[in-house]
């Protein structure tokens, strides 16, 4: 006993990290190393690393037991997780405990606070192979959008009110005064130039509660994010400008005003890794209608393609036609056949059925919802339905180079 | 899943290089075997007890006159079928209650030997008809012993055995793989041996130093002016306390 007693307990058990951060796809692996370091004491020792939810483990194990002898023990280990949802997520912290070898002792325990940032994204949508899509495909390229924002050129245009999103350097001062003098005007004045000529497109993705039906990891949302990252990309690979609206039931809560290039891609992956799916049973009257007036400045004069990517239920759709109009208040019509709004539909009853059976009844829903399709078909509005697992989003803009 | 191939790694216990893997019915075996040899020994040393051959012909006598007279022929061997049968259910409970009481029985049965070396017979000192001397046993003082640190050492091995079993179920439970507790195992039953080693030897020691040093001691105690079951009541005090507040002072570390 005396013996066993002047045998302490590991005290400094030491837990770092290799990585700090690592970005993946979901339903990729990633394998997470840990280095464990036991410097005294002999006993028992137990990591257990602490997983977030949506993470599944597929190798090895974050729980490991260690037996720590006389001598120094350093042990590297190492585990696979698969990430089922996209988003940002912290690991950690990592907790060990360490044990007397005859439990004589009060048993130690502790947490190592070492941080680790994964960030899941869905994979990008390869739409490569669509070489002529203007021609062929369902998903136009917008054909007559003249730019409001991109490149300034010196000719001057006009001077107008203060919008978010507009440059400081662009305020005209005097002008500002000047109004604020004469008529009490608060808002600053700007200065407008001719903008070069890049084509816009604006995405505006539904996030209500609609689209939360089915599994939390496989539901229409999920599928919508995945999608809006797809066009977003196609779009600006073809030097169009991207604007993205994320809206909701209280109207538009985030936007990503209209630009090119790749940072713009990145700056609309970062609003689309934390978006997060309402939750709830209440549809807003005002969530598209608000979304787009909140957007109307960078809407006017540019005559943008709209995509809208929801689900169209009975409803919400009488929501997302005021939504159409609103759009179509600050567009101006095409000469062309070319629709300048299009829906892309999320077939959600198909997306949650789980059996043959579930997915007949999906089926009689989605014929219940033609006529309302039809609704929007005749404003002018180009109604895409689209059931993920079923067709691909590359396979749906390959779809009308197929039927040609 | 990646297959997880058995592998010999090497465990350092207390500096000592060791080669193995242990699972769960290697645990259980081992407790076996120390129950096993604590019965065992413990049985040896009543079969060479009178008090055995006292028990054997009050059975026979009682038989003789009641119905059970058919088993008279087993009689010698029932009491230690019973005594194995009850220690094989008590291990087959394996609980830490059901192993004590493995040791309870065991000491149970090699009291009278112990108790056949005592200076100080009490039967005597309460006045009572009896002495010790109806405990004789046919064993030496060195084998009484040996018998006595094996109970010890036994309890001591399966307690610490049966912790290391519930550990090892708790861990599994838990989530920890069985790879990763075969190697952590042996390194626990190490130092479990290692104690109850060093507690065997550490008695022994004693034990065959005390008649060395007996004068010595003897005249020590002689100057003391209490009579020696004061001391030994003090002492017996003194020796729980000091581990007490050992324990305390540990827990508030």
């Amino acid at each position: 006993m005396i013996f066993a007693l002047t045998i302490n307990q590991p005290r400094s058990v030491t837990v770092n990290r290799l990585e700090r951060e690592l970005a993946s796809y979901v339903d990729n692996e990633v394998t997470v190393p840990l280095k464990i370091e036991v410097l005294d004491g002999v006993g028992l020792v137990t990591v257990a690393d602490t997983l977030p939810q949506y993470f599944k483990l597929t190798n090895g194990n974050n729980f490991r037991v260690l037996w720590k002898g006389i001598r120094k023990k350093t042990q590297t280990i190492s585990y696979k997780i698969e990430c089922t949802k996209r988003g940002i997520y912290s690991l950690g912290p990592i907790k060990w405990e360490a044990r007397h070898p005859l439990l004589l002792k009060q048993t130690r325990i502790n947490t190592s606070e070492e941080p680790f940032k994964l960030i899941v994204r869905h994979k990008p949508l390869s739409v490569k192979r669509i070489r002529s899509a203007k021609t062929f495909s369902k998903i136009p390229l917008p054909l007559g959008s003249s730019a409001k924002m991109g490149i300034t050129t010196t000719d001057f245009r006009e001077i107008r009110d203060y919008l978010p999103g507009d440059p400081y350097r662009s305020i005209n001062w005097k002008a500002t005064a000047r109004r604020a003098v004469q008529y009490g005007g608060l808002l600053p004045k700007v200065n407008e130039f001719e903008k070069e000529g890049k084509k816009v497109v604006w995405i505006f993705l539904d996030k209500s509660a609609e689209m939360s039906l089915g599994p939390i990891i496989r539901n229409p949302f999920e599928y919508a994010v995945q999608a809006t990252a797809g066009l977003a990309r196609f779009y600006l690979e073809r030097d169009c400008k991207v604007g993205l609206c994320i809206y909701g039931a209280r109207g538009a809560e985030r936007i990503v005003f209209p630009d090119v290039g790749g940072r713009q891609y990145y700056r609309i992956l970062r609003e689309l890794v934390s978006v997060e799916v309402e939750i709830g049973d209440h549809v807003s009257i005002f969530s598209l209608k608000d979304a787009v007036r909140r957007c109307r400045g960078h809407l006017l004069g540019s005559n943008p393609l709209s995509i809208i990517i929801t689900t169209i239920t009975s409803r919400n759709f009488r929501y997302i036609i005021e939504g159409v109009k609103e759009i179509k208040k600050y567009t101006m019509p095409m000469k062309s056949k070319s629709r300048q709004t299009i829906i892309l539909h999320l077939m959600a009853h198909h997306i949650a059925a789980r059996d043959f059976v579930e997915e007949a009844a999906a089926e009689l829903l989605e014929l219940e919802r033609q006529h309302i399709i039809e609704d929007f078909k005749k404003m002018g509005v180009s109604v895409i339905p689209w059931n993920p697992l079923r067709q691909s989003l590359t396979r749906l803009l390959l779809v009308g180079l197929r039927s040609a | 899943m990646e297959s997880i191939t058995p592998k010999l790694n090497k465990i350092i216990v207390s500096g000592v290089k060791i080669c193995m893997r242990l699972n769960y019915s290697a645990i259980r075996s081992t407790e076996f075997l120390v129950a096993l040899l604590m019965i065992c020994s413990s049985i040896y040393s009543l079969l060479n007890n009178r008090i055995y051959d006292f028990f054997i012909l009050f059975l026979s006598r009682f038989l003789q006159a009641s119905f059970l007279s058919p088993i008279y022929p087993f009689l010698p061997t029932l009491p230690i079928v019973i005594l194995f049968s009850v220690s094989l259910y008590f291990y087959a409970m394996g609980r830490q209650k059901h192993l004590d009481g493995i040791y309870a029985i065991s000491w149970l049965i090699y009291l009278p030997s112990l108790l056949y070396f005592s200076r100080v017979d009490w039967l005597q000192v309460l006045g009572l008809p009896i002495n010790f001397q109806m405990f004789e046993t046919k064993l030496s003082f060195a084998e009484t012993l040996i018998i006595g640190i094996s109970l010890v050492t036994g309890r001591i091995l399966l307690f610490y055995i049966s912790q290391i079993r519930e550990i090892y179920l708790e861990m599994l439970g838990r989530g920890a793989e069985k790879n990763d507790l075969e190697h952590v195992l042996p390194g626990m039953m190490m130092f479990t041996i290692l104690l109850a080693g060093s507690s065997t030897a550490a008695s022994l020691a004693i034990s065959y130093l005390i008649p060395v040093f007996r004068h010595l001691l003897n005249s020590i105690i002689t100057l003391l002016p209490y009579p020696y079951i004061i001391i030994g009541v003090i002492c017996l005090t003194i020796i729980p306390l000091c581990i007490i507040i050992y324990f305390h002072s540990g827990a508030s570390d």
